[in-house]
C-alpha cells in the first residue's frame, strides 16, 4: 500500500508524510491567495487539516495533487470572502503606482502590484484571474478547480477582465488585451 | 508596462519558505478540532439552546393581557369612601 492508502486507512504517519512531500505544492499555491506569511503559513495548514480530515473520501480518480489543489483553492477562497469587507474598505492605489516600479521589476515587484490590482476586485473575478492568469490553467481546468461550470468561469473571467482592465488604467498600467 | 507584462514576470515569483516544518502546526490544529462525542454534545447544546430560545420567543411575543377596565376602576375607587 503507498502512503494515500494508507493514510485512508489511518495511518497518522503516512499521512505525515503525504503533509511534508506537499507542502511546497501547496505552499506555492496560497501564495497567490495572500502576500501576509504569517497568514500564508496558516492557510497552508488550514489545507492540510482539511485533506487529513477528508483523505478517506479520496477515491482516487483524480490525482492526489489535483485533489489537494480544489482544496487548497477553496482554503485560499475562503480567506478573501472573510476579507471582503476590509478590501471595500482599502484606499485606492495611487494614480503613478505603475509608474514606481523599476523599468524591469522583479518578480517580487511585479507579484506585490498585481496583488494590489486583484485584492480591489470581487472574490470570484479575483479567483477566475488567478487561476487562468497566474497558475496557467484551461478555462475547463480552472472551472473543475474552482468546481464551477466552464460556462460560469468564462463569465467571471470576462468580468474580471474588464474590472481588472479599469483598476490597471486607475494605476498607471496599460490596460492591455488579456486573451 | 501592460497587465500583460506584470503577470508574466508575477507568475515567475517563488513561494517563500515556511519559518519551520509545516506538520507540528498541522498536527496541534487536528489536535484542537472537537471530537466526535464534543461535536454531537456541540450540537445537541445548539439544539436544545435554539429551542429554548423559541420558546422564549414564543413567550415574549405572547401578547401580555390586556389589564381589566374593572381593576383600573376599582383602582381608582378613593378607599377613604368604600
Amino acid at each position: 500500500m503507498d502512503d494515500i492508502e494508507l493514510a485512508r486507512h489511518g495511518d497518522a504517519a503516512a499521512l505525515g508524510r503525504l503533509v511534508v512531500a506537499h507542502q511546497e505544492f501547496v505552499g506555492r499555491l496560497m501564495w497567490r491567495f495572500t502576500r501576509d506569511r504569517l497568514e500564508w503559513e496558516s492557510l497552508v495548514q488550514d489545507t492540510f487539516v482539511e485533506m487529513c480530515r477528508s483523505i478517506r473520501d479520496f477515491r482516487g480518480d483524480a490525482e492526489l495533487t489535483t485533489w489537494l489543489a480544489r482544496i487548497a483553492t477553496r482554503v485560499g477562497y475562503r480567506s478573501w470572502r472573510r476579507r471582503r469587507r476590509d478590501r471595500r474598505r482599502a484606499l485606492p492605489l495611487p494614480p503613478d503606482a505603475a509608474n514606481r516600479l523599476p523599468a524591469t521589476p522583479t518578480p517580487t515587484e511585479a507579484a506585490s502590484l498585481l496583488h494590489e490590482l486583484l485584492a480591489r476586485l470581487d472574490p470570484p473575478e479575483r479567483l477566475a484571474l488567478t487561476l487562468v492568469y497566474l497558475e496557467g490553467l484551461t478555462l475547463r481546468e480552472a472551472a473543475q478547480r474552482a468546481g464551477w461550470s466552464e460556462g460560469g468561469m468564462k463569465m467571471r473571467l470576462m468580468r474580471a477582465r474588464q474590472r481588472l482592465a479599469d483598476e490597471a488604467r486607475a494605476c498607471g498600467l496599460e490596460p492591455g488585451d488579456l486573451p | 508596462m501592460k497587465v500583460e507584462e506584470l503577470i508574466e514576470i508575477a507568475r515567475r515569483e517563488p513561494a517563500p519558505e515556511p519559518s519551520g516544518p509545516l506538520l507540528p502546526g498541522v498536527l496541534a490544529r487536528l489536535d484542537a478540532l472537537p471530537t466526535p462525542e464534543v461535536r454531537v454534545l456541540t450540537a445537541a447544546c445548539l439544539v436544545s439552546g435554539a429551542v429554548a430560545s423559541l420558546l422564549g420567543i414564543v413567550v415574549l411575543t405572547s401578547a401580555p393581557p390586556e389589564p381589566d377596565p374593572l381593576d383600573a376602576l376599582v383602582a381608582s375607587l378613593d378607599p377613604r369612601f368604600p
